[in-house]
Formats: structure tokens, sequence, C-alpha cells
């Protein structure tokens, strides 16, 4: 039997005995040094679906309306309640302090979309090597320019921002952005008038959700 | 995961995103007798395509710092070009579709 780990907290965890974890499995809050672990056991690590997804996201969002909340990496697992107190103990710092960074914010995603999703500029023509690194690299300036056009445009509404480029072809930027409890709406707004300067792209704004892209690995990283 | 939309089309996620996330969470490689070869087949074309890619990224990553020469970047356009033809047609010999060598590289993005 192995824990899996769902999120590590410094709330006052109150006692919810209709949250149940991944497989129906009770919850256990592991407590050291003021933080606490939440835990659930298992024989086997869950296996990757999206309806477990979506009890792991359940877990961790009924959590977070106790206080603030650092998602550990879905999978994450440890043999005994003993391993999660050390690592609650050697970690204490940088975790309390990973913990006030996203204390009173949620995360919210915003994502860029091509709305034509171009060829290679030299399509058709015979290609020289030159052609083909060019044909690469297009993509990421394109990339980058949106990029720091929603750095620009948003940041300001925000705590903290990062984003990565190009996860794939069709998404030029996912972007992340710790966003203070209260203004999400301002943010969406934002969001909004943004996407409607822009020519080639669409964004998708979702959330509200655990400050995945704020913790780091909660256990490490 | 419609609940999580804020704003956006009203058309997402469409149904490629879903296909894709389906696949992601559910792929895995052939280990049956009719399907070794194939399955072998896809576990070290993926490890090959992830390798040519991780290269051809870096390179690309050069160019646009401007530390190649104009003959470098020509050279390496060609090598990753004659790469991503041989890739191809290994696809085609096992059968094989982009998906079927995807990866999820986490911070880096998806494979293909």
């Amino acid at each position: 039997m192995s824990l899996l780990l769902y999120a590590i907290t410094d709330a006052e965890l109150g006692r919810d005995p209709e949250l149940r974890g991944i497989d129906g499995a009770a919850l256990q809050a592991i407590e050291a040094g003021g933080l606490v672990a939440v835990a659930s056991g298992h024989s086997t690590t869950p296996p990757l679906d999206e309806a477990i997804l979506w009890r792991f996201e359940q877990v961790i969002e009924s959590l977070m309306q106790h206080g603030a909340v650092l998602p550990v990496r879905f999978g994450t697992t440890m043999e005994t309640t003993d391993a999660i107190v050390a690592m609650l103990q050697s970690g204490r710092p940088e975790l309390v302090d990973k913990l006030d960074a996203v204390r009173g914010a949620v995360e919210l995603s915003v994502r860029g979309i091509w709305r034509d999703s171009p060829g290679p500029a030299s399509a058709g023509a015979a290609l020289t090597g030159t052609d083909y690194m060019r044909d690469r690299l297009a993509p990421q300036l394109r990339a980058q320019a949106l990029a720091a056009q929603l750095h620009a445009h948003l940041d300001g509404q925000a705590r903290a921002s990062r984003h990565r480029i190009l996860a794939r072809p069709a998404v030029p930027v996912s972007a992340a952005f710790l966003v203070a409890r209260g203004t999400e709406d301002e943010f969406v707004r934002a969001v909004t008038r943004l996407d409607a300067q822009l020519d080639g792209a669409d964004l998708v704004c979702t959330g509200p959700w655990p400050a995945y892209s704020f913790a780091g690995d909660a256990l490490g990283d | 995961m419609t609940d999580k939309l804020l704003s956006g089309p009203a058309t997402w996620p469409s149904e490629g995103e879903l296909d894709r996330i389906e696949s992601a969470l559910t792929r895995r490689v052939q280990t049956d007798p009719e399907g070794l070869e194939k399955g072998l087949a896809q576990l070290v074309l993926t490890v090959i395509e992830l390798l040519r890619q991780l290269m051809e990224r870096q390179a690309v990553h050069r160019m646009e710092a401007g530390n190649l020469s104009a003959d470098e970047v020509e050279r390496l356009g060609r090598t990753f070009m004659a790469l991503a033809e041989r890739m191809e047609e290994l696809k085609e010999i096992f059968g094989l579709e982009d998906e079927d060598l995807n990866l999820n590289l986490g911070p880096l993005g998806d494979l293909m």
C-alpha cells in the first residue's frame, strides 16, 4: 500500500466526510510542523485516465476552499506516513515560501491557438537546407511575438506569469497567470479585449485552477 | 472541461483536441505477439524521433542566436531534411502515423 499525494497546505482542514480520493479512497491529512500533506492509500498507482485526473483535481480544489494549496504532480507516491512527515520537515522553509507565493490567488490559463495553421513558407518549392531551417524558425518567432503581446497586456493583472512556446504546432503559446482571487473577471475581460485585437490567433482562457504552474514540484523542483 | 472555459471559441475544446487528450492518456506500445514487430518499431522510432527533434530544435536555437555561419545553416538544414524524409519512409514501412510516435515532453511540449 502506497500513499498517493494530492497537495500540501498550511490551512486548517475541516472534516468533510463526503470528500473522497481517487477510487473512493479515504483521504488522510498527514501533519508536520504546521504543514499538512493530503494523501490516499492505494495498492497500485491509479491508472491515468480522464475521470481519475478530474477526481484528483476536485480534491485539490476542495482543499483550496480552506486556504493556500500547493498541488503535487499527479502520480507522486510515498511509501509511509513517516516518509511524508520527513519530507514536510526537511522541505519546510521552501514549502512555506511557495505557499506564501500562491496564497489568495488562483491560476488562470491562457492558450493561443492559430486560426489558420500556416504551412511552411517555402511549401512546394525545392527546399535548400537554409529554407528548411528558416521554416522551422519562423513559427517560433511568430509564437514569441504572441507571447510578448500576452505578457504586455496581461502581466499587469497578475502576480506572476509564465509561458511556454509551441507546446504543439497549433498552439503557439500556453501561458499561466497567477491572479488574485476576486480579480478573475477583470483578468478575463483583459483577455477578451486582447483576443479582439489579434489577427492570426484565438485566445482560450480557462480556470480557475490550483497553482500548478507556480507550485513548482511541491516536493522538490 | 467546458466548466473551466472563461473565454474563447465556443467550439473549444475541439474534437481533435479531445482525441489528442484521449490518445495521450491511453496510448500504449503494442506487445501482443501479432503486434510485437510494429510495437518495437514504434518504440525505437519514437526514441529516434525524440533525438532528431531535440537536435533540430537545438540547431534552430543556435541559428536564431546567430551562432552558425551560413554554410553551417545550409549543411545542418540538408541533414535534418534528409533525416525527416527517412523518418517518413520508416513510418510508412511500419504503418505508423505521427501520433503513434508522440510523447509528452512536459515543459518542452509534445514531440509531434
